[in-house]
C-alpha cells in the first residue's frame, strides 16, 4: 500500500513490527498498561481529591480564622487559629459590609415530614444557613430558589430542600409553596436544590467532606428561635456556658460555625483583614483573643491546602504507584533492546539504502510511541477496574473513583512519554549500527 | 567520476591493527564496468564499503563526482548513499515481510519522492529485471535469482549514477548468475557505472576492466576484453 506521509509510512511500518513479534509487543504493552493502570487509579483519585471544587469563584471567596484564645498556654504561642467562629463574632461580622456576600452555616440533624401526606418521617441531616450560601457556593436549584436577604432578616420560616429530601418527601414533584415539618417546625419550602456535591465539601470540612449535601436547609437567622444545636460536625467550648439556657450557649465562647465572605477585589480583602485585625484588638481589651496575633484569611485553595485533605498516605501511595510504573517501564526497555538488537540486519540494510540516523530514530520512536499508546489504552481499561474494585470497597470513594477526559488524556500522554523515555536508549542503540556491519550476514 | 587517491582503512582492536586498505588509488571514470578481484581478505569489500560511503576511511582522499567524500556527516553521507549509489549484495538483502512492490520502495520513500512518482519508478525498474507481474509476491516465493533481479531493481529505482555489486552471483547457480550477469550489463549500457567485487573469473571477464586487490593495495590490473588490452587500467598507485 502506498503511503505519502512518512508519519504514516512509519506507523504501518510499526505495525507490521508489532505484527512480526507478536508475543513480546503483547509483553511489553502488558507491562506499560499494568503500571499505567495502577498509577492512573491512585492518581484518579488525588486528582480529585485536590481539584478545584468552586472554580469560578475560589478567587474571591474566603474563609477566615480568629487567633480567638481566651489564654496563652506557655510553649504554645503559636499556635494555629480557631477554624470554626463563635456564633457572636459570626454576628459582628455578618454586619460588616465590606463582603459582597456571606455565608454562616453550620449542621444539625431533624426529623422530617410532609404535612400533608402519609410519608413516613426520616432523620436526615439539616442545615442552617444565611442565604449567602447559596451564591457563594454556586449552589444549583432544581424548582424556585434561595430565600432573600429580607426574608433572613424576617425570621420567615422558609426552607430549601435537597433533591434527595424532595423526591422522598414529595416524590420529586415540583414542591416549591408546599409545607415541610422539620425538628418540630412548619417551613414554606421556597426551591429545591439540583445534586450538589463539590469535591472536597471545602466549606463544611468538619464532617464527611465526601459527602453530598443532604436533607434541607433553613435560614440562619432561626438559630435562636428554634433554639437548634449544632449536633453534627465539630465543635468546641472552651469554657462552660454560664447558663442552662440556649442563650447562654449562644453568648459562650463556643466555636461551631463555618463562616465564608466574598471579597471579589485585592482591596476588599485587604479592608476585610483590617477589620478582622480591628475586632481582634477590640475583643483583647475585653479580655479575649490573647496571645499573638495571628488572624489568617484563606482563598478557597488555600483553604484546602491548610486542612490537608489530602494526607501523607495519598502521597505515599502515588510514590509507591509512581515506583511500580517505573519497574515496569525497566521491563520494557529489557524488552525493547530484546526486539531492537533482533533486527540489526535490518536496520543496517536500511542504512545502506539511504536512511539517515534522524529518520531511523523517528521510525523507532513512532513504533515505541504507538506501545505506549497501546499501553495506555490498556492501563486506562485497568485502571476503571481499580478503581471499579475501590468503590467496592469504599462507598465514600463514589464520586472520587471517576474518570473524566482530562485524565484519559493523561494517562495516554504519561503513558506515550513514558515509553518514549524508556525506549529512547534502546532506540538510539539500535541507530548507531554501521550500515555495512550487518550487510555479508544476511 | 569516482577517484580515490592514496586512501587507507585501518581496523583496530585492542591488541591488533589490521591494514585493510594501504595507500589505495584508483580512478573510474563515469560508464565504466569495473570488476573488482583479488583473493578473500584482500580488502575488496572494504574497497566497496568506502565507495559506497557504508564505511569511513581513514586517509588519502575520495571524490564522487568532484565532491569529496571526506568526513562527511551522517546527514550528507545518507543522501548521498540514496541518491546516487545502488547497492547489490551476495545474500539479495531484501525485507522478508514486504512484498517486492514494497521491497522497491524503501530507498524511494527516503528520497522523499510523491507517491505517483515512487510508483512509477517502482514499476519501470521491476519491468526492467522482467518482474512487473509479481509486484504482489513476498521474497520468499521467488527462486535466488529473482530475488536478486528485485535487489538490482530496487538499486536502480532510484537512478543512481554508480552501482556497486558485491559477488552478485555469488548465492545463485550458474544459469541464474548469467541471467543476473546479462541484465548487469544491459544496465551497464545504458550508462550507469558498475564495480563490481568478484571471486568469479567468467564475471570478470564480462567487465569492462578489471582492478586486482592483494594486501590493500591494488596489485595488477589485467583487462579480459580485447578492446580492454588497448586502454590501459587507470591505476594511480
Amino acid at each position: 500500500m502506498l503511503v505519502d506521509s512518512n508519519l504514516a509510512y512509519d506507523l504501518q511500518l510499526a505495525l507490521n513490527s508489532v505484527k512480526k513479534t507478536p508475543v513480546l509487543s503483547a509483553l511489553m504493552v502488558a507491562a506499560i498498561g499494568i503500571g499505567i493502570g495502577a498509577c492512573m487509579t491512585i492518581i484518579t483519585i488525588f486528582y480529585l481529591m485536590t481539584a478545584n471544587p468552586n472554580p469560578d469563584n475560589s478567587e474571591e471567596i474566603y474563609t477566615y480564622a480568629l487567633h480567638n484564645h481566651l489564654t496563652v498556654t506557655e510553649g504554645q504561642e503559636d499556635e494555629r487559629p480557631r477554624l470554626m467562629s463563635t456564633y457572636r463574632d459570626a454576628l459582628y461580622i455578618l454586619e460588616s459590609d465590606i463582603p459582597t456576600d456571606q455565608s454562616v452555616h453550620y449542621q444539625s440533624w431533624a426529623v422530617y415530614r410532609n404535612s400533608e401526606d402519609g410519608v413516613n418521617p426520616f432523620w436526615e441531616l439539616y442545615r442552617l444557613v444565611t442565604p449567602g450560601f447559596f451564591s457563594l457556593f454556586d449552589v444549583p436549584f432544581l424548582y424556585g430558589g434561595a430565600w432573600t436577604q429580607e426574608q433572613e432578616d424576617s425570621k420567615v420560616m422558609v426552607i430549601v430542600l435537597t433533591r434527595e429530601t424532595n423526591d422522598r418527601l414529595f416524590g420529586g414533584e415540583n414542591s416549591v409553596g408546599r409545607t415541610v415539618e422539620a425538628g418540630g417546625e412548619f417551613y414554606e419550602v421556597v426551591g429545591v436544590m439540583d445534586h450538589f456535591k463539590p469535591l472536597p465539601k471545602y466549606f463544611e470540612f468538619d464532617s464527611g467532606v465526601f459527602e453530598e449535601i443532604s436533607g434541607a436547609l433553613v435560614p440562619f437567622s432561626l438559630t435562636p428561635v428554634i433554639e437548634l444545636m449544632k449536633n453534627s460536625g465539630g465543635r468546641s467550648c472552651i469554657e462552660t456556658p454560664e447558663g442552662d439556657d440556649f442563650q447562654s450557649y449562644l453568648d459562650a465562647e463556643c466555636h461551631w460555625l463555618h463562616h465564608w465572605v466574598r471579597l471579589p477585589t485585592p482591596e476588599k480583602r485587604e479592608a476585610f483583614a483590617e477589620m478582622l485585625d480591628n475586632y481582634s484588638l477590640e475583643q483583647r481589651r475585653f479580655g479575649r483573643f490573647q496571645g499573638p496575633f495571628n488572624n489568617r484569611l484563606f482563598n478557597l485553595m488555600e483553604w484546602l491546602e491548610y486542612l490537608e485533605i489530602v494526607d501523607g498516605t495519598m502521597t505515599m501511595l502515588i510514590g509507591v504507584a509512581l515506583m511500580f510504573l517505573i519497574v515496569c517501564l525497566l521491563n520494557t526497555n529489557a524488552l525493547l533492546f530484546a526486539k531492537f538488537t533482533g533486527r540489526s540486519a535490518e536496520v543496517s540494510l536500511k542504512r545502506a539504502l539511504g536512511c539517515s540516523k534522524k529518520r531511523l530514530l523517528r521510525q523507532h520512536l513512532v513504533e515505541i510511541g504507538l506501545v505506549g499508546l497501546v499501553g495506555g489504552a490498556l492501563g486506562l481499561l485497568l485502571a476503571l477496574v481499580g478503581l471499579a474494585g475501590i468503590k467496592l470497597l469504599l462507598t465514600d470513594m463514589d464520586d472520587l473513583a471517576n474518570m473524566n477526559t482530562d485524565l484519559v488524556a493523561i494517562a495516554i500522554t504519561a503513558s506515550i512519554i513514558s515509553t518514549l523515555i524508556a525506549g529512547l536508549y534502546p532506540a538510539w542503540r539500535t541507530c548507531q549500527i554501521a550500515p555495512a556491519k550487518y550487510l555479508k550476514s544476511q | 567520476m569516482l577517484i580515490m587517491k592514496g586512501v587507507s582503512k585501518i581496523y583496530r582492536t585492542d591488541l591488533i591493527e589490521t591494514h585493510a586498505l594501504r595507500d589505495f588509488s584508483v580512478e573510474i571514470s563515469a560508464g565504466d564496468f569495473v570488476a573488482v578481484t583479488g583473493p578473500s581478505g584482500s580488502g575488496k569489500t572494504t574497497l566497496l564499503n568506502i565507495a559506497g560511503l557504508l564505511e569511513s576511511f581513514d586517509g588519502g582522499t575520495y571524490e564522487l563526482d568532484s565532491v569529496d567524500m571526506f568526513g562527511l556527516d551522517d546527514d550528507d553521507s545518507s543522501k548521498i548513499r540514496n541518491e546516487q549509489i545502488g547497492f547489490i549484495f551476495q545474500s539479495f538483502n531484501l525485507m522478508p515481510d514486504l512484498n517486492l512492490f514494497e521491497n522497491v520502495d524503501v530507498p524511494l520513500r527516503y528520497r522523499g519522492f510523491k507517491a505517483a512518482e515512487r510508483k512509477r519508478r517502482i514499476e519501470e525498474s521491476l519491468e526492467r529485471v522482467g518482474l512487473s507481474g509479481r509486484m504482489k509476491h513476498l521474497p520468499s516465493q521467488l527462486s535466488g535469482g529473482q530475488q536478486q533481479r528485485v535487489a538490482i531493481a530496487r538499486a536502480l529505482a532510484g537512478d543512481p549514477k554508480l552501482l556497486l555489486a558485491d559477488e552478485p552471483t555469488g548465492n545463485l547457480d550458474s544459469l541464474m548468475a548469467r541471467q543476473v550477469l546479462d541484465l548487469l550489463d544491459d544496465i551497464n549500457r545504458a550508462g550507469t557505472t558498475i564495480v563490481m567485487v568478484t571471486h568469479d573469473d567468467e564475471l570478470a571477464r564480462r567487465a569492462r576492466r578489471n582492478v586486482h586487490v592483494l594486501d590493500g593495495k591494488v596489485d595488477d590490473g589485467t583487462s579480459y576484453h580485447s578492446q580492454q588490452a588497448e586502454r590501459p587500467i587507470e591505476v594511480m598507485a
